[in-house]
């Protein structure tokens, strides 16, 4: 599917891929980055979409495997969170980190972002896209990822600092 | 401390782009800019997190560059220039006289030239399939056809 396909028959129907997000997250701004999300994924597999009878159709059911595959995850995160920060000691995976390079511990930084932040990091830091174009993808303002961009970033320094030079 | 930075970035513009970097305001460009900045030896300590989370997406950036230009890029770019050439030739030759060189042997059938241009346009189309992508909006023959315009008018 090309790139001018994807807009014409994709972003009309975010709205709808919206209401199917928050029909399964409930939360608003949950759901508004599970849209995002879908959107890059679709973005990324744009060149399997033509396989599809109907691509819209086909966006629908990926939303609504997303948002059900991210409640799940959810709900698990919620039991596991206190169990996981009160780990002490020396076999903390983050701790064990310490002793590898510097490379592993950013991949890990980055891959412990939330999925949206994630996505958007690795757009524009390795793929090259500009804020805009990513804006542009995925249906939202330049601000909106402006501001996940940003947070992403701060988080991986503020992780690396952390993890570095304890 | 004092460091050389000739034609290069001075500190205060670096931090300032790093600033604009964790807001997430830098261009493409800029961030270019400030990884060659970061890259160089001898920076203060301060430097530190940014060289790593910077040099790691440049690493990681170089690695995806690498595996997309293949052979196959060059291999097309080769065909392109191949087809400058072959193009330029037969014009080459028109502006003189009206008989083309195919491995070192005079052709001076017009309809011969054609063949043997088109087989070693072929040639180079069948090498990738990205070359022949690439062929699918160029009609073959026109192309020819239209490097051969010229002689049409003394075959007639």
């Amino acid at each position: 599917m090309s790139q001018e396909r994807f807009k014409a028959e994709i972003l009309p129907i975010r709205e709808r891929l919206f209401h199917i997000a928050q029909r399964i997250l409930v939360e608003e701004q949950e759901a508004e980055d599970a849209v995002q999300e879908v959107l890059l994924k679709l973005w990324y597999t744009r060149d399997s979409l033509d396989k599809y009878d109907s691509p819209a159709a086909f966006a629908t059911t990926v939303t609504k495997n997303h948002c059900l595959d991210r409640l799940k995850i959810k709900n698990r995160q919620d039991s596991l969170d206190e169990s996981y920060y009160s780990r002490a000691g020396t076999d903390n995976p983050y701790l064990q980190l310490e002793r590898k390079n510097t490379e592993e511990i950013l991949q890990k930084i980055i891959e412990n972002l939330p999925a949206l932040q994630q996505a958007i990091i690795k757009m524009k830091d390795v793929d090259e896209y500009e804020v805009e174009e990513i804006a542009e993808i995925t249906g939202t303002k330049v601000e909106a990822v402006r501001v996940n961009l940003s947070r992403a970033r701060k988080k991986v320094r503020e992780e690396y600092i952390k993890l570095t030079k304890a | 401390m004092k460091i050389r930075l000739q034609h290069k970035m001075k500190f205060e513009e670096a931090n300032r782009l790093i600033e604009r970097y964790y807001e997430g305001l830098t261009s493409g460009e800029e961030e270019k800019k400030l990884q060659q900045f970061l890259a160089q030896p001898g920076l203060p300590e301060r430097y530190e997190p940014e060289q790593a989370l910077l040099g790691y997406f440049n690493h990681k950036k170089e690695k995806k560059h690498i595996s997309l230009i293949p052979y196959k890029r060059w291999a097309s770019t080769a065909a392109v220039v191949v087809l400058v050439l072959v193009g330029s030739q037969v014009f080459f030759i028109q502006n003189q006289r009206n008989y083309a060189y195919v491995d070192g042997k005079k052709i001076t059938n017009v309809h011969e030239i054609k063949s043997q241009a088109l087989a070693s346009l072929s040639d180079i189309a069948l090498s990738t399939d990205e070359v022949e992508e690439g062929f699918k909006n160029i009609n073959d023959n026109e192309l020819v056809e239209q490097q051969l315009d010229v002689f049409s008018g003394l075959e007639k």
